[in-house]
Parts: structure tokens; C-alpha cells; sequence
């Protein structure tokens, strides 16, 4: 853990209900499932993480597995809790209206420097254009470290279905950043396409 | 056009990015965009109330379990301190909800919180003499009340004065009630007196006694039951006949209570009136039905069974009832 201590303390004590043990977990995983519920475009993503890691922590003491177990587990709560916010709302979630500024970063030899320089706005606005599940697939492979497999067992999809979409997700990304044309008002992230 | 050989160098540099490891020129954007992805996600999010209370005291669990305070290497504060906090907020709100109440609630919470007081004062003894004597009055009849109905119904028991000085009487648990015993002044202040209506006041001991007693005065309502319950087998049962035994049985036991009442032997009183009072109604159970083994060593299933052929002592219960009347 990259508090230092040994993971299987910190579950146990954590299991048993010890607040300081809920703390590391928290500060370990928080940033990066906030992150992914609010780059899905979660409507209030901390509120949603906080309800994660509630129904985390009360769930702790039937959890069996290690580190990447338990980080799995976690993405595989944030990612149902998204989804049942996401029917919940029956709305479109607040995406990209005006892409004008990543249109003028991407492409030509422009495009290394400004996506050196991507923010989390920017990086909000591309995955706007990726569909839920290709956006779900490679943000669960780069924010959770979760292998092929794993995010399988997050998404309740099979393995091939995931290496699919995440050909896909990448393939649409290089076209997004390679298109030096402004791209129109994003898609909504609606999981419909 | 993309093909799959693009394809796969695309993920191949994805995987690449992923791994940490140096990314073709060609694929910069893919990597730029995954180093972005893990920047936007750093700054941690905000826990709302029910997470951030959870955090700062844990589960419940937490405070009684060993485990959990040996796993940390910190132990576990969360448990205390939720503790802690509660006992701090209890007093608090119990003050501010007595504030709040009407005149009247105020008022009753006050009386209630005065005689719980007393009452603990007198159960200590540390009251007056005098508020201490009346205490324990109150108090020993209570307890006398408790221990056996029969007690409270004899007059005697509860009003008699006469018998505080008698020691015979300090072992008999017909005496519980009498609160003389407790009230005496010099007694009260000797501890090893103050203790002795704890053992008197135990209605428990007044149990075994009544039973003890029981044995003498048992053979006879056996005898008379299984009488009854021969008569059933033999078909030969005569309701009235039984009826008028039971009768004179009764007068027997009423007049050797009396004599037993005149010659003050208090403890023998109530188990003979007991005693009465069950035999009296097991005759009449008896010349009834099957119950006629309400007299205790009548309970035999000889007895049950003669329930059935003691049909016929409808008359005798009718009259067994006059008569007790």
C-alpha cells in the first residue's frame, strides 16, 4: 500500500471496523475513483465515491483477497453505483458543448505539446466522445492498473468483449487527436452508442 | 483507414504507457492522454456526512473487538473516541431535553428524581431514625406483600407488635412482613442486625418450610385421593358421600388451625391453611373429575383416569362448592 503498511493489517483492522484503517483505504482509492466517476461525468462524482465506499467499508468484513482484489472490488461498486446513478437520472449527463479549444490543440506537431498540457477538462472533453463502456474500459485499465481481465470482472463482460472495446476506445481517441478539423458538439455520455 | 496492423501498435503503445515503459513517437498522444487521465484523477474527493462520520469513528464493531485494536499498529482510536463522544453528547441532551419540557413534566422528573433518591438513601440506612423507621415499615411490608399471598391476607402477621422481641420468630419466614424486626432502633444501627432483614425478607425461604410442613398432613389427603379413585374403578362413586367427607374433613382442619392459632405457633398456620385450602379443593376436584387428583398425592394418573366414571359427581361438585361457601 503506499502508506507503507502491510496490506493484510490494514484489511483486517479495516474489516473489524478500525476508522483509521477506513482512512488509508480512503486516501488510496478515493483520488482515483473520484476520478473515474467524474471523468464518466457523474453528475456529483464525490457524493457518488463517498456512497462507494460506504457500501465498501460496510461490505469489508466478507471481502476476501489481496491489493488488487480489493482495488478491483472497489472499481467494480464505483463502476454499479455510475451506472445506477446514470439510470437514476434518465438524463444526459453534462458533457462537451464547445470542443473550439481542444480543436485548436490537436493535430499536426501542435498535438504532443497540447495534450502534454491536457487538464482534467481536456481530458474530460475526449472521453466525452467515447462511448460509455470504451471510456469505462480504458479508464478502469489506466486509473485502477486493472488487467484486461479484471476489468472484465468489473463490467460483467467477457475478456474478448473487453479487448474490443478498448481496441475501439484507443482507435477513436488517435482519430479525435489526429483530426485537425474542430470537432463537433460531443456526444452525450449516454452508453447509447 | 486505420487497419489492424495499426491497430495493434496503437495498443501496443497503450500497454506500453501503461507498463511505464518508453512509447513510439507516433503514439505520444495515446501516452499524453493516459498521464492526464492519472493527473485529473489526484485531487482526492470530498466524503459527505454519512462517509466522513464513518471515517472518524468507524463501525461499531470496531469498539468491541480486540482484533481490530491489535491489528493496527496504532491500535484502534476510533472505538474510544466514539465512546467518548456519545458520553459527552448524553448528559448534554438529557439537560437540554429536561430544559425544554413543560412546568409540569419538569415537575414530575423532579418528584421522580426525589424518590429515587430517598429511596436509595433508606435502602442505604443513612436516612434519620425516625424517616428510616417508617422507610423500612413500608419497605418490609412491601417485601411481606411479595413473598406469599397467605401472609398479607393474615392480619396478624402484619399488625401484631407483640411479637418484635420473640427471636423464635426472626427464623420464621411467616414473619417476613413484620416490620418491627427491621424498625428497631438499636438493630438498625448494629450491621449485623441491618443484615438480618435481608435473610428474613427472602421469600425463597419461606419455601422450603411449607413444604417440610407438608409430609405430615399429606398421607391423609393421599388416602382420602386414592379412596376417590378406587370408588371411580369400582364404578361405586357417590358424589354427595364425597362431598360430605371432604366437608368434614375441612371442619377437622379449621378446628386444629384454631387450636394450632391459640397456641401462637404462627409458623404452623399458614401451611395448615394451605394445606386445608388444597385438600379442600381436591376432594371437591376429586368428586369431580379427574382432578380429583388436585390433592397432591391424588395427581396420580390413577386418578385421571377415574375422571371418567366420576361423570356422576356433578352432584358432588354443586354441593362441595355449598358447602364451601
Amino acid at each position: 500500500m503506499r502508506t507503507g503498511l502491510p496490506f493484510d493489517d490494514v484489511l483486517a483492522a479495516a474489516q473489524a471496523g478500525a476508522a483509521w484503517a477506513f482512512e488509508v483505504f480512503y486516501r488510496d482509492l478515493s483520488p482515483v475513483v473520484t476520478g473515474y466517476l467524474r471523468l464518466h461525468g457523474a453528475a456529483d462524482p464525490d457524493d457518488l465515491a463517498s456512497e462507494t465506499f460506504l457500501q465498501v467499508f460496510t461490505g469489508l468484513p466478507g471481502f476476501r483477497g489481496d491489493e488488487d482484489g480489493l482495488r478491483a472490488w472497489v472499481f467494480t461498486i464505483a463502476h454499479r453505483r455510475l451506472v445506477d446513478d446514470r439510470r437514476r437520472r434518465s438524463r444526459r449527463p453534462e458533457t462537451v458543448d464547445d470542443p473550439g479549444d481542444l480543436a485548436v490543440h490537436a493535430g499536426g506537431d501542435v498535438e504532443d505539446d497540447a495534450l502534454a498540457r491536457l487538464g482534467a477538462e481536456e481530458v474530460r472533453r475526449l472521453c466525452a466522445h467515447l462511448s460509455d463502456d470504451q471510456r469505462a474500459v480504458l479508464l478502469l485499465r489506466i486509473l485502477a492498473d486493472l488487467t484486461v481481465e479484471q476489468v472484465a470482472e468489473v463490467m460483467g463482460r467477457s475478456v474478448g468483449s473487453v479487448k474490443q472495446l478498448q481496441r475501439r476506445g484507443l482507435r477513436a481517441l488517435k482519430k479525435i487527436l489526429a483530426d485537425p478539423v474542430p470537432l463537433p458538439a460531443a456526444p452525450a455520455m449516454t452508453g447509447t452508442r | 483507414m486505420t487497419t489492424a496492423a495499426d491497430d495493434r501498435a496503437v495498443e501496443r503503445a497503450f500497454e506500453a504507457s501503461l507498463a511505464g515503459r518508453p512509447v513510439p513517437e507516433e503514439e505520444a498522444g495515446l501516452a499524453a492522454f493516459a498521464e492526464a487521465v492519472r493527473g485529473a484523477a489526484s485531487p482526492p474527493g470530498r466524503p459527505n456526512a454519512a462517509l466522513a462520520e464513518l471515517l472518524a469513528t468507524g463501525l461499531l464493531m470496531d469498539q468491541s473487538s480486540p482484533a481490530a485494536r491489535a491489528a493496527g499498529p496504532q491500535g484502534s482510536p476510533g472505538g474510544f473516541r466514539a465512546r467518548t463522544r456519545r458520553r459527552r453528547v448524553i448528559l448534554p441532551a438529557l439537560i437540554a431535553k429536561f430544559l425544554s419540557a413543560g412546568a409540569v413534566a419538569q415537575a414530575a422528573t423532579g418528584a421522580g428524581i426525589a424518590v429515587v433518591v430517598v429511596a436509595g438513601a433508606g435502602a442505604a440506612g443513612v436516612l434519620p431514625d425516625r424517616v428510616q423507621q417508617t422507610f423500612s415499615a413500608v419497605v418490609g411490608a412491601e417485601a411481606g406483600t411479595e413473598g406469599t399471598v397467605e401472609q398479607v391476607a393474615e392480619p396478624t402477621d402484619v399488625a401484631d407488635p407483640t411479637g418484635v422481641a420473640d427471636p423464635t420468630e426472626v427464623a420464621d419466614p411467616t414473619e417476613v412482613a413484620d416490620p418491627t424486626e427491621v424498625s428497631d432502633p438499636p438493630g438498625t444501627a448494629d450491621p449485623s442486625e441491618v443484615a438480618e432483614p435481608t435473610e428474613v425478607s427472602d421469600p425463597v425461604g419461606a419455601v422450603p418450610e411449607d413444604v417440610d410442613e407438608e409430609p405430615a398432613s399429606l398421607p391423609q389427603g393421599a388416602n382420602f385421593g386414592a379412596r376417590v379413585s378406587a370408588d371411580a374403578r369400582d364404578g361405586g362413586v357417590d358424589g354427595r358421600q364425597i362431598s360430605a367427607e371432604a366437608h368434614a374433613k375441612k371442619e377437622q382442619r379449621k378446628a386444629k388451625k384454631a387450636a394450632a392459632a391459640e397456641e401462637s405457633s404462627a409458623a404452623e398456620q399458614p401451611a395448615d391453611g394451605a394445606d386445608d385450602d388444597d385438600t379442600g379443593r381436591s376432594a371437591e376436584a376429586g368428586a369431580d373429575t379427574a382432578a380429583g387428583g388436585g390433592d397432591d398425592a391424588g395427581s396420580s394418573g390413577g386418578d385421571g383416569k377415574g375422571g371418567g366414571d366420576g361423570k356422576g359427581g356433578g352432584d358432588g361438585k354443586g354441593k362441595a362448592k355449598d358447602g364451601d361457601d
